[in-house]
């Protein structure tokens, strides 16, 4: 009799549970940026693509982590991804280090590119977001979409949860009302889709802006830079510049 | 968490001060159910136009919210929290109203799912855990998109929100082709895809999908879209011509035409020149698809195979020339770029009239000798050239490639030579006139079946290859001579020979290659190939002299030999490979065993020849960033003494100088060491490259001559010797001006050594350096100006030890400056000038300078630049020769030959694209 009114009691206890939603402030998120390098390469190397195309990969995938909470995080390289040797890919972009403050709505970006290392101090990227009624589970998540466009021109496409409160996102995206758990550059062909998310036990110490190696820099006078060099490149120059400033 | 809200709202207050006309909105959110009040909810303010998200807050612990400083204006307010139904109400705002909402309660979903049992028709195919629709077989209304027809589909349903469910579980992913999302533009979605444009509908469990790839889940559980849309059905020409003439002797003409249906392609040229060879350039061949294949190296890397040249190009060309060719180029993929076929058509003709001139300094111990050869000579090359490739990917893992080429071609020469021999003072030791006449022929076919299978193991690789190819060559030639030997400055004695040179030769080859490439761990790999080789040869070569009734009977033994070889190799490769990011390492060697069985038919002995060929290798390569790599090569190569080397065959077209066999040559071997550096900063936009490579042959192949300086007359014998080195180094700095910024580059190139030859038993070695150094400048302003000055100089020196103090050491000088400059109505001026100077050796007389100036003034018209009117003047300084200058051992010399010089012409040029999304042609 005992045993069953303490089932009960469990049972009570755990439907509670269930109904009730969490909400949480402290995060690790690990998310996996995968890049679809076909496509990608068609548009960048019109002329040359059907010449290496049996040798591009048709996905290469690579790990960062997204350590935060209300008022600060950091998005940064994650766990290593198996190499090929044989792919013809060139990573661009994974070794960036993108520190947030949600208070003084700050961002400290490192940011190597090529041969300079950037140091990208700005205020919080500014994005137009539209809200679409589509939903999706990430992570165990439900995600809100949104389609947000940058500079008037670049397009991205998110899926955010209202159950964690940083307004976050991979990269330098966020300003949702919830996490971004899932991210889309149509341009790149590239999506960053959260594969874990930790809510409990979060080691905070890592979230610190990036040592100050570096030639700092505003996001305007890094991308007038890129766009010098780069402009004379086609549509390589063009999607480069839009991987070097999201 | 208070305290962080109103942090919040404070910082969107001061973030929001600028707005003048500004309004707040405020409201209590609760659970309908249970009439609790639900903190954190999402509150989000819309513009109610274009939904763009404006401002939003959560709710506090009681669940109330405030948004101050918004906007006026009209707005769709959204309340959200998870498993709750969403809230929207459209609100307008007035300036500084504070808007209450009031109470905004949520109401808890309600998920339902249905099954939905999939009727199977013959438009629905189910592949393991995939559902396929054949979007054809659903008939939906013309303009309809890619949504409506998802609705049509069976167990698919779309409900007014756009959310689709497929066999009962929701979607959470639409792919197109296998990506997830669309293209550039954000606002194009699954609404704004034709439905006509899809080929297949795919419908598969997210989740497996997923671990398929990765191996990795997502922690999703539901389906996934794929739409898969139909194969390009494009159509569409382009093309392009020119004619030019001086409206004498000149023409040169050409034109292209490539036609697409789908994957089709169908591509045709022809041209005709008096000016160059006329074979495309690589910038025609690519617009054409000839193959280029990017091919794989096991130690090396990619690299990139252009199709093998030939005599037809530009390069190789000497003498005055009457060209044509014509071709064509038929591309098919079909079935997903499975099936794969590439067939091509060449004819080349050139014709060339050649005027030239050999002189050259023997160099003998103590004295030095003088040949010298003038002659005029007519030529011919045909060629008629099929290739066809056919690949079939039967799946993701399995390839067969058959590659087929068949050429014939067709080399007529004729030859008035006139050659003397003269001792150092000039004086003559023998001259001879020599005719020529000569046609060779030559039918090739080469077939190759590849077959290339993966494995599920990443990287696993088997490719095994068999290769079948018949050369067969025709010669046949007379060949007059007349030679007058002197003694002091009289004729002493005439030899005239007239021979008829009659050679048959015909090779058959039969190999097979299998290579195994297998992942020891992820970052080493062991490679190892075997391949067998067999080849059967037959060599007719017969010399006849002219009899008394005129025709050419008698046989000539010492200057005739036949044969028949035949070879057999067995071969095998081993290369252990590491990779990761920074670090590529290969070593490894080849080992190989050849028989060579040679039955002389004339003397009917039969010799056995056994070689043992090793290639080790190694090679290191360190990527120190991206864009800076430093790599170390060896390369140990077995140098094998080819047949004619071999054996004791005597070559007497030129009498005078008589090629004779060594049957005692050994094997000989050559380690290769090179250092290649590259960086370039992509953002500065310099460069720098170097290279250095060193060579130690074991037993090279070098020659014993024999100078009778009585006669003039030579004999050389391959002999092995030790001691030879060269190296070779280059570099080059650069850095990228861009627009109307100064760009430069600086380049060196050097190369010398040390060969040792023999002169008269006497050994000799040479030593010689050969280095220039050049410089370019640049400024460019686009579609406007260029002007480039590249100035260069260089040093060439060269030491004999049989005679010192002869001096060969020369300066040349020159460089190139070209200017380009945009005037108005479309009008563009050109002009260039090349300089090149060298110091005069005292071994020659001539001037070998020469200063080759061209221009040319252009001008496009019609709407879209597609036409171009030239008029091109030529080497106005009319100084253009061809010239080469080579010190080489024992001897050096001075080659010239014609080359077309000054012309002024006119040409036309038109090009056209009816390409869909075609842009106009540059420029």
């Amino acid at each position: 009799m005992k045993k069953i009114f303490i089932c009960i009691a469990l049972l009570i206890f755990f439907s509670q549970l269930q109904a009730q939603t969490n909400f949480f402030g402290t995060v690790k998120i690990e998310f996996q940026k995968t890049v679809y390098a076909r496509q990608l390469y068609k548009e960048m190397f019109q002329q040359w693509y059907d010449m290496f195309k049996d040798r591009v990969p048709a996905q290469v995938v690579s790990y960062f982590d997204f350590i935060g909470d209300t008022a600060k995080s950091i998005f940064k390289p994650g766990k290593e991804a198996p190499f090929d040797p044989k792919s013809f890919y060139n990573a661009v972009a994974d070794k960036n280090v993108v520190y947030t403050d949600y208070k003084s709505q700050k961002i400290t970006a490192q940011k190597p590119v090529y041969e300079e290392t950037f140091l990208v101090e700005d205020s919080l990227l500014k994005i137009k977001w539209k809200l679409v009624p589509d939903t999706r589970v990430i992570a165990g998540y439900e995600c809100r979409k949104a389609v947000g466009i940058i500079d008037d021109s670049i397009g991205v496409i998110a899926f955010y949860t209202d159950e964690i409160l940083i307004k976050g996102g991979p990269e330098s995206i966020g300003g949702l009302p919830g996490m971004i758990l899932g991210l889309s550059v149509p341009r790149l062909h590239t999506t960053w889709i959260a594969t874990g998310v930790q809510v409990n036990g979060i080691n905070m110490n890592p979230v610190t802006p990036p040592s100050s190696k570096g030639k700092k820099v505003t996001r305007g006078s890094m991308v007038g830079q890129l766009e010098k060099v780069l402009k004379n490149w086609g549509a390589y120059g063009q999607k480069m510049i839009v991987n070097f400033l999201i | 968490m208070r305290k962080l809200i109103a942090g919040f709202i404070l910082v969107l207050a001061i973030a929001t001060t600028s707005y003048s006309q500004t309004a707040s909105i405020k409201g209590t959110v609760t659970d309908t159910a249970e009439k609790k009040n639900l903190s954190n909810s999402v509150v989000t303010l819309l513009r109610k136009s274009d939904s763009v998200l404006v401002k939003f807050t959560r709710t506090n612990l009681k669940g109330e919210f405030e948004i101050t400083d918004a906007p006026a204006g009209s707005y769709l307010i959204m309340v959200t929290y998870p498993k709750f139904a969403d809230f929207a109400e459209e609100v307008d705002l007035k300036p500084s109203e504070t808007f209450n909402l009031g109470t905004v309660a949520l109401t808890e979903k309600a998920v339902l799912l249905k099954e939905v049992i999939v009727h199977s028709t013959g438009a629905i195919r189910i592949k393991g855990d995939t559902t396929e629709f054949v979007a054809d077989s659903f008939k939906v209304k013309e303009g309809a998109t890619v949504e409506d027809l998802l609705k049509r589909l069976p167990g698919l349903t779309v409900n007014s929100k756009g959310e689709i469910t497929a066999q009962g579980k929701r979607v959470d992913k639409v792919l197109v082709d296998g990506e997830e999302f669309f293209g550039d533009d954000p606002t194009m979605a699954t609404q704004n895809i034709a439905a006509r444009a899809v080929d297949k509908v795919q419908v598969y469990d997210t989740k497996s999908e997923q671990q398929n790839l990765t191996g990795i889940s997502t922690g999703t559980e539901g389906k996934t879209v794929n739409i898969k849309l139909k194969e390009d059905s494009k159509k569409g020409a382009f093309g392009k011509a020119h004619f030019a003439t001086n409206a004498k002797d000149l023409i040169d003409a050409k034109a292209l035409y490539n036609r697409f249906v789908g994957k089709k392609k169908l591509s045709v040229y022809g041209t005709k020149s008096d000016i160059s060879t006329g074979s495309l350039n690589w910038e025609d061949r690519q617009k054409l698809g000839v193959e280029n294949d990017f091919e794989y190296d096991e130690i090396g890397g990619y690299y990139f195979s252009f199709g093998s040249s030939d005599e037809f190009n530009d390069w190789s060309l000497r003498g005055l020339p009457d060209a044509y060719t014509a071709g064509g180029l038929f591309i098919n993929k079909w079935n997903g770029e499975k099936n794969n076929l590439n067939t091509s058509y060449r004819y080349n003709r050139l014709g060339t009239v050649n005027v030239g001139s050999t002189l050259t300094q023997n160099i003998l111990s103590n004295s030095v000798t003088y040949r010298n050869k003038y002659l005029n000579t007519t030529g011919l090359n045909q060629q008629h050239a099929v290739t066809g490739k056919y690949e079939w990917k039967v799946d993701s893992l399995t390839s067969f490639k058959l590659t087929t080429s068949g050429i014939y071609k067709k080399n007529q020469l004729s030859s008035d030579t006139y050659s003397e021999f003269l001792d150092e003072m000039r004086q003559p030791i023998n001259n001879s006139v020599q005719n020529r006449d000569n046609t060779t022929e030559r039918t090739q076919l080469d077939n190759q079946l590849t077959y290339k299978q993966l494995f599920k193991k990443k990287n696993r690789q088997l490719i095994a290859s068999l290769r079948f190819g018949i050369i067969d060559d025709d010669q046949k030639g007379i060949i007059l001579t007349n030679t007058n030997f002197y003694k002091n400055n009289v004729v002493d004695s005439t030899e005239i020979a007239d021979q008829q040179k009659i050679f048959q030769g015909s090779s058959k080859t039969l190999g097979s290659k299998v290579t195994f490439s297998e992942p020891l761990t992820s970052k080493w790999a062991l490679v190892i190939d075997y391949a067998f080789n067999q080849n059967a040869s037959i060599s007719h070569r017969n010399t006849y002299n002219k009899s008394i009734n005129g025709k050419y009977e008698n046989l000539d033994p010492l200057f005739s030999n036949n044969f028949d070889l035949d070879a057999f190799s067995h071969s095998s490769t081993v290369v252990l490979k590491y990779t990761d990011k920074k670090l590529r390492a290969a070593f490894g060697s080849g080992i190989s065993t050849i028989k060579l069985k040679l039955f002389n038919i004339d003397s009917s002995l039969r010799t056995t020849y056994n070689f043992l060929k090793l290639t080790p290798q190694a090679s290191i390569g360190y990527t120190f960033k991206p864009q800076t790599n430093l790599s170390f090569n060896y390369r140990g190569t077995t140098r094998q003494p080819t047949i004619e080397q071999l054996q004791p065959i005597r070559d007497n077209t030129d009498r005078l100088n008589v090629f004779e066999g060594n049957p005692n040559l050994k094997v000989g071997f050559n380690h290769n060491f090179s250092i290649f550096f590259n960086t370039y900063k992509m953002l500065s936009q310099k460069g720098f490259f170097g290279n250095i490579s060193y060579n130690i042959p074991v037993n090279a192949i070098s020659f014993y001559n024999l100078l009778d300086v009585t006669t003039g007359k030579q004999v050389y014998t391959p002999v092995n010797v030790n001691g030879n080195r060269n190296w070779n180094v280059w570099m080059n700095y650069f850095k990228d001006g861009g627009e109307k910024k100064l760009g430069y580059s600086m380049y060196s190139n050097a190369s010398g050594g040390r060969n040792i030859n023999f002169v008269n038993g006497k050994r000799n070695t040479t030593k010689y350096v050969n280095s220039d150094l050049n410089l370019s400048l640049r400024y460019s302003v686009p579609d406007k100006k260029t002007l480039e000055i590249g100035p260069r100089i260089g040093y060439n020196t060269s030491t004999s030890s049989l005679n010192k103090d002869l001096n060969s050491n020369y300066w040349n000088y020159g460089g190139r400056i070209y200017g380009m400059i945009m005037l108005p109505y479309k009008i563009e001026l050109n002009s260039s000038c090349e300089f090149d100077l060298r110091q005069q050796l005292n071994a020659f007389q001539g001037n070998p300078n020469k200063t080759i100036w061209n221009a040319s003034v252009s001008k496009k018209f019609f709407k879209d630049n597609s036409g171009r009117i030239y008029f091109i003047a030529n080497d106005l300084l009319n100084q253009n020769i061809g010239f080469n200058r080579t010190i080489n051992s024992n001897f050096i010399s001075e080659d010239r030959y014609s080359k077309i010089s000054r012309y002024f012409l006119l040409k036309f040029e038109w090009s056209f694209n009816k390409m869909p999304g075609a842009t106009t042609p540059k420029k």
